[in-house]
């Protein structure tokens, strides 16, 4: 048990809001209806032309945990974005900085809170998840890595809405910041690595920037269990780089560097939420 | 119990606190005084340890904020200007968290939320929403909670505002018992009356400075003798103005017919002298007498003095020229 009050309140008003029920029902829905449909559509062919093709099956466990991660990046900003933001609007967070309650605890029991929720949809989606297993195709370990990039990324998302949150008067102003920050750390490094390739013939250094990109450790992870071994290896000579690490130690590096920067943001919301020299 | 020395704050290139000083004793309830914008929540923000002052110092029970901010922490209660209340609790989980946010759990939590709701009348409101209560009762929750590590210094922005005139009465009641009882109470507010009615010392502060701090006693009578004189005369106004402009004591003059208002500095005995003066030479005086002052006629005087000043003297220099 945490002993941590912040955190413990969170989790109490949030599970009695409607968000968090509404949140997993629309995500495992989502996934459902893909998992299912597909499922079902394959097993059919299977029927019809007595045969089965199990990489169908590791088909659409890819496509799901695709979808899993893509819902992980679009809810984490949604979750955390308004936590210390929301103090500062209803006028609390002066309060409790009079408390025994220091910063850094106010920024992990935030923090803490809103990955407790992912954690919360991530095993709920596990059933889902497993489906896969009915016909076999993907280890147990596969999955265990998995799980640990969608962890991974839900740290890095949530620590840049709490960082947003921190510095940020305006929940809404906070959100905006946070999604932003997600595309850019998503989307913009591959970018400029693709800018950078396209422009000088190699993408050199900004290559490294990918490592901060959970999208990066993601597919790493994800070709590693469809059995392209060398798909990192293949990337960077695609793009003419001088990084030449394996899927498996990208995936490690890849998340040792993200959750250093969590860490770093953290520090930063820390800083942000203490007494202030600013009004 | 609390003594902020030579604190400095700048908002950009606003001096919200320009060399700001204050002295509180033990078991006093100090009522801070001053227009808005006089720099009275960034104080409480500086005492409460929320803002870093930009220079000078704060010394809580001989503690200085800056070295011993935990230890300073457990001395203070806090009662901000805004209600800081979490809509989404009950009266009993507020209280509940905030007791947990001091470390203060289990059965001992327990008894002293309890007690403290008890103490501010919400005992019967514990599974109530926080949201659904009425301003008084949420002031009145605001206030059992920073009760709830029994502090010795309490501070409180503004504690009124927005209460209805029984609330008021109420709550007023409220911090005289807690005074009774022992604490020191810091409250600030721009109603000055409620404070000249409660407080054992006052200070009134403008522009980041605190212009004037003491005993409430003192103050009252200082408030006496800087009174203006009204004077009103049958006859014979060239020669009262006369008498008046030779006497040390008239500062300034205002004539209105045969009446005067002298900005008078002076003892008793000096006032006599001057009466004394007029009638000597003849001067019929109908009236002389000490206007009836206030703790808010006082504020007005020395927090928009510049301006009063300047309509004085040019009655002073409007009536010499009749003269």
């Amino acid at each position: 048990m945490i002993r941590n009050p912040v955190f413990t309140r969170e989790m109490k008003v949030s599970s009695r809001s409607i968000k968090t029920p509404l949140i997993l029902a629309v995500f495992n829905f989502i996934l459902a209806a893909f998992a299912l449909t597909n499922m079902a559509a394959a097993i059919n062919i299977a029927r019809d032309n007595a045969q089965m093709d199990y990489s169908v099956f590791i088909g659409i466990f890819i496509y799901v945990a695709i979808i899993e991660f893509v819902l992980i990046l679009f809810v984490m900003p949604a979750l955390t974005a308004g936590s210390i933001s929301g103090e500062r609007e209803r006028r609390t967070l002066d309060i409790m900085l009079t408390t025994r309650l220091t910063p850094v605890k106010i920024v992990t029991g935030k923090l803490l809170s809103g990955l407790s929720n992912v954690l919360i949809i991530l095993v709920s989606s596990l059933p889902i998840l497993s489906l896969v297993f009915v016909y076999g195709g993907v280890t147990l370990s596969s999955l265990a890595l998995i799980l640990v990039s969608f962890v991974t990324a839900a740290i890095i998302t949530a620590s840049i809405g709490v960082w947003a949150s921190s510095f940020c008067r305006r929940s809404s102003f906070a959100t905006a910041i946070s999604y932003a920050a997600v595309v850019i750390l998503v989307g913009g490094t591959a970018g400029l690595c693709h800018l950078t390739f396209n422009l000088t013939g190699s993408a050199g250094y900004t290559h490294y920037l990918m490592l901060a990109n959970p999208a990066s450790t993601f597919y790493a992870v994800i070709s590693d269990t469809m059995g392209e071994k060398n798909a990192m290896e293949q990337l960077a000579a695609r793009y003419n780089t001088v990084i030449t690490l394996s899927a498996q130690a990208w995936f490690a590096v890849g998340t040792a560097v993200q959750l250093i920067i969590s860490i770093i943001l953290v520090l930063f919301s820390v800083r942000n939420v203490g007494p202030s020299r600013k009004v | 119990m609390l003594d902020l020395i030579d604190i400095k704050k700048t908002y950009g290139k606003t001096h919200a606190l320009n060399g700001f000083e204050l002295h509180l004793e033990e078991g006093s309830l100090f009522g801070l005084v001053g227009p808005n914008g006089a720099g009275k929540t960034t104080a409480i923000k500086i005492i409460a340890g929320l803002l870093v002052p930009d220079s000078g110092e704060v010394r809580i029970a001989g503690m200085s904020t800056r070295n011993s901010r935990e230890k300073v922490q457990e001395l203070i209660g806090y009662v901000p200007d805004s209600l800081g209340i979490y809509d989404n609790l009950t009266v009993w989980e507020y209280m509940e968290f905030f007791a947990a946010a001091y470390g203060i759990e289990g059965l001992s939590g327990r008894k002293r939320c309890e007690n403290l709701l008890g103490q501010v009348g919400l005992e019967d409101k514990l599974e109530y929403h926080v949201d659904s209560l009425s301003r008084g009762m949420q002031q009145r929750l605001c206030l059992a909670r920073a009760l709830i590590h029994d502090p010795q210094l309490l501070i409180m922005d503004e504690p009124t505002s927005g209460l209805d005139p029984r609330t008021r009465f109420e709550f007023k009641e409220m911090m005289r018992e807690l005074h009774d009882a022992g604490k020191t109470l810091l409250v600030s507010s721009h109603i000055l009356s409620e404070l000249s009615q409660m407080c054992t010392d006052i200070g009134i502060m403008e522009g980041g400075k605190m212009l004037l701090s003491g005993a409430m006693e003192d103050i009252m009578a200082r408030i006496e003798s800087s009174n203006p004189i009204r004077i009103t005369v049958m006859d014979g106004v060239r020669d009262a103005m006369m008498i008046m402009k030779r006497n040390p004591g008239v500062k300034t003059i205002s004539v209105s017919g045969r009446q005067f208002l002298l900005n008078f500095e002076g003892s008793r005995e000096d006032e006599a002298a001057l009466l004394e003066q007029l009638i000597s030479a003849d001067i019929p005086v109908r009236e002389f007498v000490r206007e009836p002052g206030s703790l808010e006629t006082y504020f007005m005087q020395i927090t928009d003095h510049t301006e009063e000043k300047i309509i004085m003297e040019e009655d002073f220099r409007s009536a010499r020229d009749d003269v």
